[in-house]
């Protein structure tokens, strides 16, 4: 009984002459943890020095309303709360034993614009399927940093979530299916006749030997300079298109004692997009796409000159990037606390879900050098191959793959929609001009940083190697790491 | 009308009885209150039990900082909480790399003006981490740098949300409240060294062994070790050798793991063990290794480059994979500081991993410093 306590561990502290041993230690530790508890001390003390009727009556009230033995546990365990979008493996498989009507939807989609687009989804397919309860298990944190890890190890254990979201691409490919962690969708993608509705550029990077593993649902454009109108208007300086505009238009903001470039890179990955952006303006399309393959040195010009850019574009940055993430430093645009930003249109997303304007309170151009380069990020739902409930995650899939919700999904992320029978006439300005009817016309290249290029282990270490050179601005040490990563990883 | 005509002595006498009781426990509490509070504040000094039995021995207690106290602070009374932050670092690895541990934080703090406090907890003894990560937030510290792999250790730091901020170093919890990692990528770790198998071993048919820790009482491996299984197993997707893996779950103990070596050499063809966790790494050394001195397959270790170093021979190894836990440790304490100074979170620090194979381990000699 807790009520003995003080005494037991008065006893306990004040034992005479008796060695501590280490039975007593762990004696002392359980009195000590109980301690935690004992945070009322203090009241209670105040209590027995003037309040002693008020104290009578509260016990008398807690022993006759028979809730004695368990109150107290309760009004002392505190707030133990769990993250709400957040759902630990161990808690879920409990959760599915008890409630097979579940269907456990994992993401990243945790940011402004991705959570509005998320929870659309969500909200129009439970409208649809009131009997199935879904359990939106975004995993917060870094663009998916967080969320990954969560993943593999729930794959491991055989408790997957029904569906996660996975990049299209190498990823996919050399992780999740290489691995065996999926169920082929190859049959519903037939009685669903997808393979006439998607762009066949789409559709190679979800299938493998034939078989299709997940379904697009954002068709992502990569490489986008995202400005603050007005700053640029005010020392007339019309928006950079290519790698060497960007940096005679930061220079040129530089010394206006403007912050010309917003960067946020606490989460690593958007350094590796800048580079991967620039990279792909400057080299020839088949120089690009030979270098992800491992084919290519990455000790090659292009790489070279892509870093030499890069080193002079990060001394204009904000100072505080390393404590900001992407939205944030788009966030600087808006704020007109620096005049760019490189991103991709899931920028548009956030600038939408802070009710801001194209064309009033941003602006937006492509940044692709002369080659007309589309760095493509395609999000898609894939089936782990350990799931139970497969009819609700068929379900999912099918509803989320329907032409008028893929319109209003991508229209709230900033994508353009997957689905070619979407026109580009139907979609929102800005939107508009990464209509995937481009990919014919221009150089579709998948994106590094963002998985559809090469598997995780790669962008991760090449994360890492990129935010070394952020701060030590080495380029041949640089180059002579990038070599050396592009050989451990990229070889096929 | 009288207060003795209305109350009867049935009424009376529980609230006396409750009257008594509430003045007993409260002539407790308040004997024990400053004690109490004694004993909590003196939990920020490293040799909190030490101090503990020296004082029942009639010794007075110990002033000095003791031996946990980094470069920039002493004892907890002696520093208040306004000139600077107070750290406690939990370790749980073994000696040589709790020291270089150590020794990196505590460059780093000298440098911020941070206060640690070091404590070593022993996940299958008598103070566990999480048994510290408890006592830490009674303490009332700033934060915790916390190493340890225990499952349950998700749930506390889920529990101290918001009033405990916890970092945690070498094994993480992506699914927990934790703030950041610090540590290696594991599943970059897994993916290199299936490499560095598939280049050596492609085609030969045997097993590829990889062996994980498991304490008693734990429900599944930690992130570290699945993650390295996930990254191994990509490697070699595609191959036709993930087939031939066999992962086992080994007590690590001598006995258990001669044991449990010998039955798989006797059920199966071996091309290659991979140790997945550091004391595993230790232990193999001391059973296959020796006692399979002559027999052609690839012996691979993880842990950390101080352990290794300092108690396997090197040579007796084909490949290890190492990581430098004085950056891991700098690492940490500069991680949770501008958590808590400038509310910036960095979800995940990786610190370097090297990949030793055979003709480097012949070559390497010198063991790296900290702050080299």
């Amino acid at each position: 009984m807790k009520i003995w306590y003080p005494v037991k561990f008065r006893g306990i502290l004040q034992s005479g002459s008796r060695k501590l041993t280490k039975f007593k230690k762990s004696r002392v530790l359980q009195e000590l943890k109980l301690l935690q508890k004992l945070k009322v001390l203090p009241g209670l003390r105040d209590l027995a020095e003037g309040q002693i009727i008020f104290l009578l009556i509260l016990i008398m009230v807690i022993v006759f309303s028979g809730t004695a033995s368990f109150l107290p546990f309760r009004l002392l365990q505190g707030p133990v709360g769990k993250d709400s979008g957040s759902v630990r493996a161990e808690d879920f498989q409990a959760e599915e034993i008890f409630n097979p009507a579940e269907l456990e939807i994992f993401s990243w989609w945790t940011a402004p614009g991705e959570r509005e687009g998320l929870e659309y989804l969500i909200n129009s397919f439970q409208e649809e399927y009131p009997e199935i309860e879904v359990v939106n298990a975004a995993v917060e944190g870094g663009a998916g940093v967080n969320a990954k890890d969560v993943l593999k190890i729930r794959l491991l254990r055989n408790i997957p979530p029904d569906t996660f979201q996975v990049h299209a691409g190498a990823e996919l490919k050399d992780t999740f299916i290489a691995g065996d962690y999926l169920n082929p969708l190859t049959e519903l993608w037939q009685e669903q006749g997808w393979q006439e509705v998607f762009p066949e550029k789409l559709t190679e990077m979800v299938r493998k030997k034939g078989e299709y593993y997940s379904l697009p649902v954002t068709a992502h454009r990569s490489n986008r300079l995202w400005y603050n109108k007005e700053m640029l208007a005010d020392y007339g300086l019309q928006p950079p298109r290519t790698p060497d505009e960007l940096l005679s238009t930061v220079k040129a903001l530089a010394e206006k004692d403007e912050i010309p470039l917003a960067l946020g890179s606490r989460n690593l990955w958007p350094i590796t997009h800048l580079f991967e952006t620039l990279l792909a303006a400057l080299a020839e399309p088949e120089q690009f796409e030979a270098l992800v393959r491992g084919e290519r040195s990455w000790g090659s010009p292009e790489v070279e000159r892509t870093l030499e850019i890069m080193q002079e574009l990060l001394t204009h940055v904000n100072e505080d990037h390393a404590s900001l993430s992407w939205h944030e430093a788009c966030e600087l645009i808006l704020q007109r606390e620096a005049a760019l930003t490189v991103m991709g249109t899931w920028a548009r997303g956030y600038f939408a879900a802070r009710n801001a304007s194209l064309d009033e309170d941003y602006g937006s151009v492509v940044l692709a050098g002369e080659n007309q380069v589309f760095l493509l990020v395609v999000d898609t739902f894939a089936m782990p191959a350990a799931t139970e409930n497969q009819s609700f995650t068929r379900k999912w899939l099918e509803f989320i793959s329907r032409r008028e919700i893929q319109g209003k999904f991508t229209e709230i992320l900033g994508a353009a929609p997957p689905r070619s029978d979407i026109k580009s006439e139907e979609l929102i300005s800005g939107t508009r001009e990464d209509h995937l009817d481009l990919l014919n016309q221009q150089n579709l290249l998948p994106s590094i940083a963002h998985g559809a290029a090469a598997r995780e282990v790669f962008v991760n270490a090449l994360n890492q190697e990129l935010n070394v050179f952020l701060y030590e601005n080495d380029i041949s040490g640089t180059l002579e790491e990038l070599k050396l990563l592009a050989e451990i990883y990229l070889i096929p | 009308m009288k207060f003795s005509e209305n109350i009867s002595c049935k009424t009376l006498l529980p609230i006396i009885l409750f009257l008594a009781v509430v003045l007993v426990f409260n002539y407790f509490m308040w004997q024990n209150y400053q004690k109490i509070q004694e004993n909590l504040a003196r939990f920020g000094d490293s040799n909190f039990f030490a101090g503990e039995a020296l004082r029942e021995e009639g010794v007075e207690h110990l002033k000095t900082t003791g031996a946990g106290a980094g470069r920039a602070g002493g004892s907890r009374t002696d520093i208040s909480g306004d000139e600077g932050l107070r750290l406690a670092f939990i370790t749980s690895g073994s000696e040589a790399e709790r020291k270089l541990l150590r020794e990196g934080a505590e460059q780093a703090a000298g440098s911020l003006g941070v206060e640690l406090k070091f404590y070593h907890a022993d996940p299958g003894g008598q103070m566990t981490p999480v048994d510290y990560l408890e006592l830490a937030a009674l303490a009332d510290f700033d934060g915790v740098l916390l190493e340890g792999s225990a499952g349950e250790l998700a749930d506390r730091i889920d529990a101290l949300a918001g009033e405990l901020p916890v970092v945690t170093i070498n094994s993480d919890f992506p699914d927990s409240s934790r703030l950041s990692y610090v540590g290696l990528n594991h599943h970059q770790a897994g993916f290199q060294i299936g490499r560095y198998l598939l280049e050596n071993i492609a085609g030969t048919g045997g097993r590829i062994v990889l062996l994980s820790s498991r304490v008693e009482g734990e429900q599944a491996l930690s992130s570290s070790e699945q993650l390295k299984i996930f990254g191994f197993q990509e490697a070699l997707a595609g191959s036709g050798q993930v087939e031939l893996l066999l992962h086992k779950e080994i007590r690590p103990d001598l006995l258990n793991i001669s044991r449990e070596i010998n039955e798989i050499f006797a059920g199966h063809e071996v091309v290659a063990i991979f140790s997945m966790s550091e004391e595993i790494t230790l232990l193999l050394e001391e059973s296959a290794v020796l006692s399979r001195r002559d027999e052609d397959f690839f012996k691979i270790g993880y842990g950390s480059r101080a352990s290794l170093h300092e108690e396997l021979d090197r040579l007796n190894f084909d490949a290890l994979i190492y990581r430098d836990s004085s950056q891991v440790g700098s690492q940490a304490v500069k991680e949770m500081t501008t958590i808590l100074s400038r509310g910036s979170i960095n979800l995940h620090t990786r610190v370097e991993m090297e990949l030793l194979t055979d003709d480097r381990l012949a070559g390497e000699v010198v063991l790296d410093e900290p702050g080299n």
